[in-house]
């Protein structure tokens, strides 16, 4: 997926109910994995049309 | 006092996802790594190189969206069982062609047939994901036919619309531009809805995605 350049930052205001409302299975749900997103140490670089880069989630 | 501008419009954003099958129900999960979306929990960007938070404008870490679907469909070259559009907030940033995110949840998802087995499958084979309490890690590639049965699970399991689209993979399965931002307009409008304590925001645009992919599909 290739976004091309960056161009400026923003900062969302959190969006108040993102999450569907209800949950119709009822039980707490775990808080997942501890997921890391490798950084561009092990990405190839953003031109490259195949890059399948690990920093990407 | 930050010099990063405050946005105070939701931000969504077109992307794929694999789908991985597991005892609790289908799962999301990144073409590109064996990592999934929580099932109703904001998806969260976190950096191996330490930005805080991330996505930093100078690293390449955040969670992906692009800004048109056309684009997308494009770009990602059959790519992906799931197609859809999600709302980004957080730290944003926004590139010529789309946006990295600290947090994302999706809005909209169209369930694609089986084909060709993406790259987070092909991972998922070698390295399953981990057991966080989902009955995993007995992850599999969902491979049935016929998309309807998916289809219900991931809806009821992730609480957003899917759409099954009817159309060939020679039309991209996708609508027109015009229709594909309408679609998008429609999601980041229940969004603003949902923040000023309308909770009849989502109902509302599930109903509108369906009058809009209804007329297509």
């Amino acid at each position: 997926m290739n976004i091309d350049r960056p161009v400026r930052e923003l900062l969302v205001e959190p969006v108040v109910s993102p999450l569907p409302d209800g949950d119709p299975a009822g039980a707490p749900r775990s808080d997942g994995p501890d997921v890391r997103v490798p950084g561009p140490d092990v990405a190839r670089r953003p031109d490259d049309p195949g890059a399948a880069s690990p920093a990407r989630v | 006092m930050t010099s990063v501008p405050d946005l105070a419009e939701p931000v969504a954003g077109w992307r794929v996802w694999d789908l991985a099958e597991t005892r609790e129900g289908p799962l999301l999960v990144s073409p590109l790594r064996p990592v999934f979306w929580p099932p109703r929990r904001p998806m969260t960007a976190t950096c191996s190189r330490g930005c805080a938070p991330s996505p930093s404008l100078p690293c390449r870490c955040g969670l992906y969206a692009m800004d048109e679907l056309p684009r997308l469909h494009r770009e990602s070259r059959g790519q992906g069982r799931v197609v859809g559009c999600t709302a980004l907030w957080g730290r944003v940033v926004e590139h010529a062609h789309g946006f990295r995110a600290q947090f994302a949840y999706p809005l909209l998802l169209f369930l694609l047939p089986a084909g060709r087995p993406g790259v987070s499958q092909r991972l998922l084979r070698r390295r399953p994901l981990p057991d966080v309490g989902y009955g995993l890690p007995a992850a599999t590639e969902v491979s049935s036919a016929s998309p309807a049965e998916p289809a219900r699970r991931l809806k009821q399991h992730y609480g957003v619309p899917v759409v099954v689209p009817s159309g060939s993979p020679a039309d991209g399965y996708f609508p027109d531009d015009r229709l594909a931002g309408a679609v998008a307009a429609e999601a980041v409008r229940g969004l603003a809805g949902r923040r000023e304590g309308d909770h009849t925001a989502h109902a509302r645009f599930a109903d509108a995605v369906e009058d809009l992919v209804g007329r297509r599909w």
